[in-house]
């Protein structure tokens, strides 16, 4: 039971929405599957505005990118056909992993986004990917990047008459390969830390660009520009992997978990971000001589 | 508040408060095979289909399924005529304390909806919200197995029924 | 098998014969019982791992609207109980108020609240003011017994009703302390002698389904208890004294039960919630949450055993010293008993001429220990077979033939039957029935270990075999006791009354199937109704693997005597002498002719003497016969980031004749993965002010189903003939073998020793780094 929710609203469309959300100014909260609010309700808000009409679950697939509506569920997520195609099944697979099954048919992508954990899987996947969110209010959308839209927890800066439309992924240039790790103790514990890699290779095979984001170190994604440098327009052989991860994880310093102590995070993080790497570039290295068979 | 909605084919209004969780609901209404077993989304006792799939009930407002289906086990099989997915579990002997046992017979009936025929892997997968202390899981494997082939082997014999 | 002979229905495949209603969901669980008018009781714990409730002011909640009743120490008599669901005179000490003025733990019960709904008890929660007097706590059982340690126990009225060694002014709450033969002899005899310590971690059952108790007053004023429990008479007994009410008064009715694993054989909601529903006159429902699940409920002993044996170089034990630091916890329910089982469990399992175990068990301010499936055996399992494993290495013996070499065999005693019982001294027993040999040979044979052991593989991941063996008991002798009714009815079937708790083991299944099998008739001719105290005769209840043994023997028991009844009237019929009439297929069969039972029913019930064929049938027993168990675990080990992953795991287990072997399989399968996530995964932390910091699913560790391995189960038929049709126990033998498997199976891999559970990425990694 949630007393504090006084009221449900179902706005049938996107300026119902809107004008529900700006004469709320801040009691009204957009929801999607709504499972973060069945434990826990942030402290104005006392109404929900259901987004389900809205026409959000779509997964479309184009030159520009995946587009992932905010109401698409993760399990929708990780079973589409479009998805399963795009980067390797970078993003499919990430939200595979996310938390079971049970969850997963639950939880919308735009929720996921915004109610952000420190084990979150896919906010990681959007910094390693460049992903852009697509954030609507009253005065018309903006589109950010996602280390912007993680540099600070979005709950505490999204106007409260803004919600998430659509996050996109934008399509990755040739010879691209991409790649998630995440440990957990078990599968259905919280993660200890996890890595997204999105890296292309140039015509020689060295690495043109490397985009590595950690998760689990702390609650908001950790992009390392140092892997970034260290891999550019090198080669990626195994020791310049290690280097790049050990860079990435460098001086980070681990916020506390119950489980574990940070030295031993800061351990398990280079290891899980440099197979993330080893599997983004060997995937675009497959690419790579596809094309120079082709 | 009023939340119309389709409970195992019947059409219904569930008279309920706008922060009630559906599980509570549920089980104030009768539907008590749906279990509290965590609270937290974690065990999968409470597990109902939403429009086919398996979702925690306990972390479900109930006014956010207004128009939607919902199953319970209440809905799979009678107690005269099992389900061939309730027969698999005891024939199997998956079942122990059967506090778990309707959630993973429902999300074993989402499973053989979409996959008839499952690999072990994808078992594994689907039911992984599904928490069971009793059995460690090897029998409830085994009974989805059971489950399949013989759905497998009933359609099979409506195809060749068909075809005469 | 020494006695083959076909079943028709004990050994045969049947479905459970509660299971239609288990399928469907309409089998009633504590929570699913309507009652009109409920209230909903809350618990007000603890936030202090120690200290004196200097002043209650509950006014405010009970002045809050919907609030019924508010009850504190000063609102329940002061009445000392053990809350140890073991049979009388419990073998616990009675350390314990319902509710009192000083707590010993955080999440120690301090008031309960019951309102019209949960959310106003909840809140009444938050208006009952509390002042603390903080006392020094005990967070490490080394330290309880210090000169100078705070006593967490000083009430006066503490007691221990049995003649044991108990001192709560130093906080000890058991003790053991038994030698056989000459411990400096057999150390001097040695050729190597190996000393080290081992720690088993607290943990908790995590059964689906959390304590649940609803109690309400009947028409009769009588108090009615619908409870999650293992032990509905001991609740019965326990609950009259604690609330100061006649036995006669307190009717305790076993639903359908989510899972026990020995978390529901302690009274835990029922003192709580009845002491409310007489205090309002209201029905009052107690559920824990999840959280209180883990923190305030009960847990596996934390025992800290060091093991000191002595060795020939040609395998031969000269000596065993095991000594056991039990961390009881705050109350000591179970602690004096898992304590000498952790002897008794395993040391008479290998040949040894000279034997002592020396045991302590202490009160800490953290978790409070209970019974726990293996009871002391899971301890006990991992030092002894670990060290196994290590002499084996060091006098360069394969392990399972060291464990061939040692192990106790049908016809052989030992001298620990005798010395070490439940709580004091034991019962002098022979083994008459030992399938361990078979199962040593299959686990080795399926698991490949000729061909995989000591074969770890070169890169980053490594693989290992490691294994163990062990034993357990069926039923505690000379203590538990199992009884039974069945009557007839006049279509042949049969009404079976009995005080065994069906958990969800399928114990209800076992006794009609021991019952069918005697009066010739299907298990489905059996109608089964268990463990209501107006009702069904008595039973210790659901724990220490007696309910096959022990339970079943009772219901063959009386099974045989309604048989012999509906003989004498089936002779009449038939005109021969009952002597030749055999019972099988719902008929009496004999030379001359033969009768449908359902015809004896009725002629015995409408039409001839009328009488009705019924008997009452109980079990006692002198001995425990042990099942036993073998094990081989293959490990993959992740040399970079610790993780130690069980690829597949082989079981063989010797359970005599298994009534029910899908079941029985399926017992084997939820101990052995229960103890595979205990030794890899499963934990409490605490921070340091004894708080519990993880009690949720999300940082526990329980495993589900991507975690599973892949897992090969075997049972060795043997028969036992003390067991009904051969039985031996099975529940709990396997939860000790993951332990001490999956650390010798490390040390394959990886070459590093553990000792200490859990195995976690974490532990293993650090093992690496500095090995």
């Amino acid at each position: 039971m949630q007393g504090k929710i006084s009221k449900i609203h179902y706005p049938r469309n996107t300026r119902e929405l809107l004008a529900l959300l700006g004469k709320g100014r801040g009691r009204v909260a957009p929801v999607g599957g709504g499972v973060s609010f069945s434990f826990s309700v942030p402290p104005k808000v006392s109404e929900l505005a259901s987004m389900r009409a809205l026409g959000l679950d779509g997964i479309t697939l184009d030159r520009k990118g995946l587009h992932l509506g905010a109401l698409v569920t993760i399990a929708g997520l990780a079973s589409s056909p479009r998805a399963a195609r795009f980067m390797g099944g970078l993003l499919a697979g990430a939200a595979a992993r996310v938390a079971a099954t049970t969850n997963r048919n639950l939880i919308t992508v735009g929720g996921n986004a915004v109610r952000l954990f420190i084990w979150s899987d896919l906010p990681v996947v959007y910094c390693a990917a460049d992903a852009r969110f697509m954030v609507r209010g009253a005065k018309g959308a903006r589109r950010l990047a996602a280390e912007q839209f993680y540099k600070t927890q979005p709950l505490t800066w999204l106007r409260c008459s803004e919600f998430i439309e659509e996050i996109t992924i934008p399509a990755p240039g040739p010879r691209a390969g991409a790649a998630y790790e995440k440990f957990c103790e078990t599968e259905n514990t919280f993660a200890l830390v996890s890595a997204a890699a999105c890296v292309t290779l140039d015509r020689a095979g060295k690495c043109a660009s490397a985009r590595l984001a950690l998760g689990g170190l702390r609650l908001l994604p950790r992009m390392s520009e140092k892997a970034a440098e260290t891999l550019r327009g090198e080669s990626p052989s195994p020791a310049r992997l290690r280097d790049a991860a050990a860079a990435a994880v460098g001086e980070a310093k681990a916020v506390r978990d119950i489980r574990v102590t940070a030295d031993y995070k800061r351990e398990l993080a280079t290891v899980v971000a440099r197979r993330a790497l080893e599997k983004a570039f060997a995937a675009a290295g497959a690419q790579r001589s596809g094309e120079s068979h082709a | 508040m009023k939340i119309p909605l389709k409970i195992n084919g019947v059409t219904k209004t569930l008279e309920a408060g706008p922060g009630e969780i559906l599980l509570d609901v549920l089980r104030r209404e009768g539907y008590k095979g749906a279990k509290f077993g965590c609270g937290q989304g974690f065990c999968g006792a409470c597990t109902v289909l939403l429009d086919g799939e398996p979702v925690n009930a306990c972390l479900l407002l109930a006014g956010l399924v207004e128009d939607r289906e919902i199953t319970t086990i209440e809905g799979v099989g009678a107690v005269d005529r099992l389900h061939p997915i309730q027969e698999a579990f005891l024939d199997a002997g998956a079942v122990q304390c059967g506090y778990c046992t309707p959630g993973f017979i429902l999300a074993t009936k989402a499973l053989l909806g979409k996959t008839p025929e499952p690999a072990e892997g994808e078992i594994k997968g689907a039911l992984d919200g599904n928490y069971c202390r009793c059995t460690g899981y090897v029998k409830i494997v085994d009974a989805v197995k059971l489950a399949a082939k013989r759905m497998g082997g009933a359609r099979l014999g409506r195809r060749l029924e068909g075809a005469r | 098998m020494s006695e083959k002979r076909k079943f028709n229905e004990v050994n045969q495949a049947r479905r459970r014969v509660d299971g239609i209603g288990l399928v469907t969901g309409r089998a009633l669980y504590t929570d699913d019982y309507d009652v009109p008018g409920m209230l909903s009781a809350k618990v007000l714990r603890s936030p202090h791992p120690h200290a004196r409730v200097k002043s209650i002011d509950a006014s405010k909640a009970r002045a809050l609207p919907g609030v019924k009743a508010v009850l504190t120490w000063r609102d329940v008599p002061r009445v000392i109980v053990t809350e140890a669901g073991q049979g009388y005179p419990e073998p616990s000490p009675y350390d314990k108020f319902i509710l009192d003025n000083k707590v010993r733990f955080v999440g120690d019960e301090v008031a309960v609240v019951a309102a019209e709904t949960a959310e106003i008890a909840e809140e009444a929660l938050g208006l009952i003011a509390v002042e603390y007097e903080p006392l020094t706590p005990i967070f490490d059982p080394r330290e309880s017994m210090r000169n100078g340690a705070p006593v967490i126990h000083d009430e006066p009225e503490w007691l221990i009703p049995i003649p044991v060694e108990m001192d709560p002014k130093k906080n000890l709450c058991g003790r053991a302390d038994v030698t056989i033969g000459d411990m400096a002899k057999g150390f001097a005899e040695a050729d190597l002698v190996f000393e080290h310590e081992y720690e088993n971690q607290y943990a908790q059952h995590v059964a689906n389904e959390p304590h649940t108790t609803i109690s309400y007053l009947d028409p009769d004023n009588r108090l009615v208890i619908i409870s999650s429990t293992q032990v509905p008479f001991h609740v019965r007994r326990i609950v009259a004294r604690a609330l100061a009410i006649p036995v006669k008064r307190i009717r305790v009715i076993k639903p359908r039960i989510g899972g026990g694993f020995g978390s529901k054989q302690d009274i835990v909601t029922e003192p709580l919630s009845a002491a409310l529903a007489l205090a309002t006159g209201r029905p009052v429902r107690l559920q824990l949450t999840r959280e209180e699940v883990f923190v305030s409920s009960r847990t596996r002993h934390h025992c800290v055993t060091t093991l000191k044996t002595g060795i020939k170089r040609d395998g031969t034990l000269t000596a065993i010293e095991m000594t056991a630091l039990q961390n009881a916890g705050p109350y000591g329910t179970h602690g004096l008993t898992v304590l000498t089982n952790t002897g008794s469990k395993i040391l008479p399992l290998f040949h040894c001429p000279n034997v002592r175990f020396n045991a302590w068990s202490v009160y800490t301010n953290l978790s409070q220990g209970g019974a726990y499936r293996g009871y002391g055996g899971t301890q006990s399992g991992l030092a002894v077979n670990i060290q196994m494993d290590e002499m084996a290495r060091a006098i360069g013996m394969d392990l399972p033939d060291l464990y061939r070499k040692l192990h106790i065999r049908q016809g052989e005693g030992s001298p620990v039957f005798a010395a070490l019982g439940e709580g004091a001294e034991g019962h002098a027993m022979t083994i008459n029935s030992c399938g361990l040999a078979d199962c040593i040979d299959i686990v080795l044979r399926e698991s490949g270990w000729a061909k995989k052991r000591g074969k770890a593989g070169t890169g980053c991941v490594r693989r290992g075999l490691g294994m163990a063996i062990m034993m357990q008991g069926s039923s505690i002798p000379k203590i538990d006791m199992a009884s039974c009714s069945i009557k007839m009815n006049e279509d042949g079937s049969f009404n079976l009354l009995c005080g065994a708790t069906d958990i969800g083991t399928g114990s209800d299944t076992v006794m009609a199937k021991i019952a069918a099998e005697v009066l010739g008739v299907k298990t489905s001719d059996i109608i089964v109704y268990s463990s209501d105290t107006d009702l069904t005769p008595f039973d210790v209840g659901a724990y220490a693997s007696s309910t096959t043994y022990l339970s079943g023997m009772a219901a063959k028991r009386c099974a045989e005597k309604v048989a012999a009844q509906l003989l004498a009237v089936a002779a009449e019929m038939i005109e021969e002498a009952a002597e030749g009439i055999r019972l099988e297929g719902g008929k009496a069969v004999g030379k001359k002719g033969e009768v449908t039972l359902a015809r004896v029913g009725t002629r015995s019930l409408y039409e001839k003497d009328q009488h009705q064929i019924a008997a009452f049938a109980s079990a006692f027993s002198d001995q425990s016969p042990p099942p036993f168990a073998a094990h081989v675990a293959e490990v993959e080990v992740d040399t970079e980031t610790g993780r130690v992953r069980v690829v597949r795991y082989v079981t063989a287990t010797d359970c005599g004749v298994a009534i029910n072997p899908v079941l029985a399989e399926g017992q084997v399968e939820g101990a052995l993965l229960n103890g595979i996530s205990y030794a890899l995964s499963e934990r409490y932390i605490y921070n340091e002010k004894g708080r519990l910091l993880n009690p949720s699913f999300g940082t526990y560790g329980v495993y589900f189903t991507r975690d599973l391995p892949e897992i090969r189960t075997f049972l060795v038929p043997t028969y036992e003939p003390t067991g009904p049709f051969g039985a031996k126990s099975i529940a709990e033998v396997n939860i000790n073998g993951p332990l001490p498997a999956i650390s010798n199976a490390i040390f394959d891999a990886v070459g590093i020793r553990l000792r200490k559970s859990p195995y976690t990425p974490e532990t293993v990694f650090n093992a690496l780094k500095s090995s």
